[in-house]
């Protein structure tokens, strides 16, 4: 939660700031299609603490021997993503989405029994979600706050390909589109907040729901 | 052979070998210019224990307390070894008879060895024909549950034991310090640990997973070969291989450790029996035991480095092998 606070204030933000740039523009009839894409930024996740112990003799203590300590997390991360929504309503958009990234896995040794110089070893993922939203739409103007919820596929790639570590992903946000004028209103920009909730996708074992703030910016164009 | 706490420098003679083959340090001989890892080729290993107790342990309490160390081993899912009780004997495990038999013996001038482990080899194939153990009855032991302060745990040393007879070496997964008269191990993570552990205590009556990996790797299930994976490379100091490197690897998401050696002068490396998935990788000198437990002392083996982690997670694939962790290594 503590990281989900900046997108949200994000979101005001933006919602704010197009509240003030209003100009009218018909809502999208029915059947209408859009088209979307650009880039993606993702929080990082903690994935827990894990040291190599060794068994203690029991003469010289009753706790393992630590022999050196692990801090493990993906880090935050740059992508990019795109999506494609029809209007069932007025108000009312159906999305597909597709992000792809390639997250890296840092894993930072310390506290080694023997002295071995502390680092952050890595590796990165190649990782793909593919998901379906549904959106409200507010307003009817050149500036249209919308919020949207909905569940995704998560697909994360070892190194090398050979592993595959997969899960649901289920996210709610809203953001924000803003329509040009001068190009009959289909061309706009497309800024965006989200919370997105992660099983299944690499963790150290710990196999818990993640939660990771994701937000969003990019181009729409609508047919 | 295990050590008491604290250990000199006796050794067996019979093998010492270490083969250039993956992960584990096995047990291996000299059979013309070729070097063979010594393992079973019949199973189950049929056994005897001598007909002679100690204080505190009856010959009938010597047999169960063996028989769940070989238990111990043949549960190993992703190894293929078993074995089997044949009766009591008269016969001493120190002779080559043809038997194998596992037993006390009396050995005081072995003053720093709980137990030793001896070999008749088949020189034209390596295969093990005869293996006997003997466990010194110059010291106090012990068969209760729970252990007996002052007493060593007869079924952690069989367990250790029984690991040689299946061909494995000992394993670097541990840490002791140097005290008058010899060392004393602080902690370990794998029963074929060189030195045992304080008298009294029964933590080396289970398995590590550094233990299943040398076992499954020397006597692989099928399943071995799919599930798990390996890791290769080299060590190298100034550009140069170092031999007799203590390389482990270290999987985060279960907290395993398996070690391995740098087995040439080129500082060449195989860690087997790894689950798939990222692991850290360190590599350490073999300062931690003497050199004879591992090495045969003719071999050029280097201390002389510091321990260091490779920069990178290496990602083991299942079924496969994850190549070209090539560590360099600075001067103590």
């Amino acid at each position: 939660m503590r990281r989900a606070a900046p997108a949200a204030a994000f979101i005001l933000l933006l919602v704010a700031s197009a509240a003030a740039a209003q100009a009218p523009a018909a809502a999208p009839a029915s059947g209408s299609w859009q088209i979307d894409g650009g880039i993606i930024w993702s929080g990082g996740v903690d994935l827990g603490t894990r040291a190599a112990e060794l068994t203690r003799n029991p003469d010289v203590g009753g706790d393992p021997l630590q022999l050196f300590s692990t801090e493990n997390r993906i880090g935050s991360l740059a992508g990019v993503g795109a999506r494609v929504g029809v209007y069932v309503a007025p108000r009312v958009s159906i999305e597909g989405g597709l992000q792809f990234s390639r997250p890296e896995v840092r894993t930072r040794v310390t506290d080694d029994f023997e002295g071995a110089t502390d680092l952050t070893a890595t590796e990165r993922l190649t990782q793909y979600l593919i998901d379906a939203s549904a959106v409200y739409h507010f307003g009817s103007g050149r500036t249209r706050p919308y919020a949207l919820g909905g569940a995704g596929y998560l697909r994360q790639l070892h190194s090398g390909d050979h592993i595959v570590e997969d899960g649901p992903e289920f996210h709610a946000g809203g953001g924000v589109q803003y329509w040009f004028a001068g190009v009959r209103n289909r061309l706009g920009v497309r800024f965006e907040a989200r919370v997105s909730f992660q099983r299944g996708g690499f963790d150290f074992g710990e196999n818990k729901m993640r939660t990771i703030p994701q937000a969003s910016a990019g181009l729409a164009y609508m047919f | 052979m295990r050590r008491a706490a604290c250990a000199l420098a006796v050794i067996a003679a019979v093998v010492l070998c270490a083969p250039a083959a993956d992960a584990y340090l096995k047990l291996g001989t000299q059979l013309g210019d070729r070097l063979v890892t010594l393992k079973w080729e019949q199973f189950p290993i049929r056994y005897f224990v001598a007909d002679r107790g100690v204080p505190d342990v009856s010959p009938d309490q010597a047999r169960q307390a063996i028989g769940r160390a070989f238990a111990t081993w043949d549960a190993v899912q992703s190894a293929t070894v078993s074995s089997q009780f044949v009766g009591f004997t008269q016969a001493s495990p120190l002779d080559d008879d043809g038997m194998t038999v596992l037993g006390f013996e009396n050995q005081p001038d072995l003053d720093r060895v709980l137990g030793a482990t001896t070999f008749t080899v088949d020189i034209v194939s390596g295969e093990i024909v005869e293996s006997d153990i003997f466990f010194n009855s110059a010291f106090a032991w012990s068969v209760a549950p729970d252990g007996v302060p002052g007493r060593f745990d007869l079924e952690s040393i069989a367990l250790h034991e029984i690991g040689h007879l299946h061909g494995l070496g000992h394993s670097a997964l541990g840490e002791t310090e140097q005290r008058s008269g010899g060392r004393r191990v602080l902690a370990a993570e794998s029963v074929m640990f060189p030195i045992a552990f304080s008298a009294g205590s029964t933590n080396d009556r289970t398995l590590r997973e550094d233990d299943i990996a040398g076992i499954s790797d020397i006597y692989s299930a099928p399943v071995f070969h799919t599930s798990t994976g390996s890791i290769s490379g080299r060590v190298t100091q100034n550009g140069r291989g170092v031999m007799g490197a203590h390389v482990v690897a270290f999987d985060p998401a279960t907290g395993a450790l398996v070690g391995g050696f740098t087995l040439d002068q080129d500082g060449t490396f195989v860690i087997a029996g790894l689950e798939p998935g990222p692991h850290v990788v360190r590599v350490e000198p073999l300062d931690d035991a003497d050199i004879e437990s591992f090495f045969d002392v003719s071999q050029n083996i280097d201390t002389s480095f510091r321990p260091a982690f490779y920069s990178s997670l290496v990602v083991v694939p299942p079924g496969g092998t994850a190549s070209g962790v090539n560590i360099a290594v600075v001067s103590k």
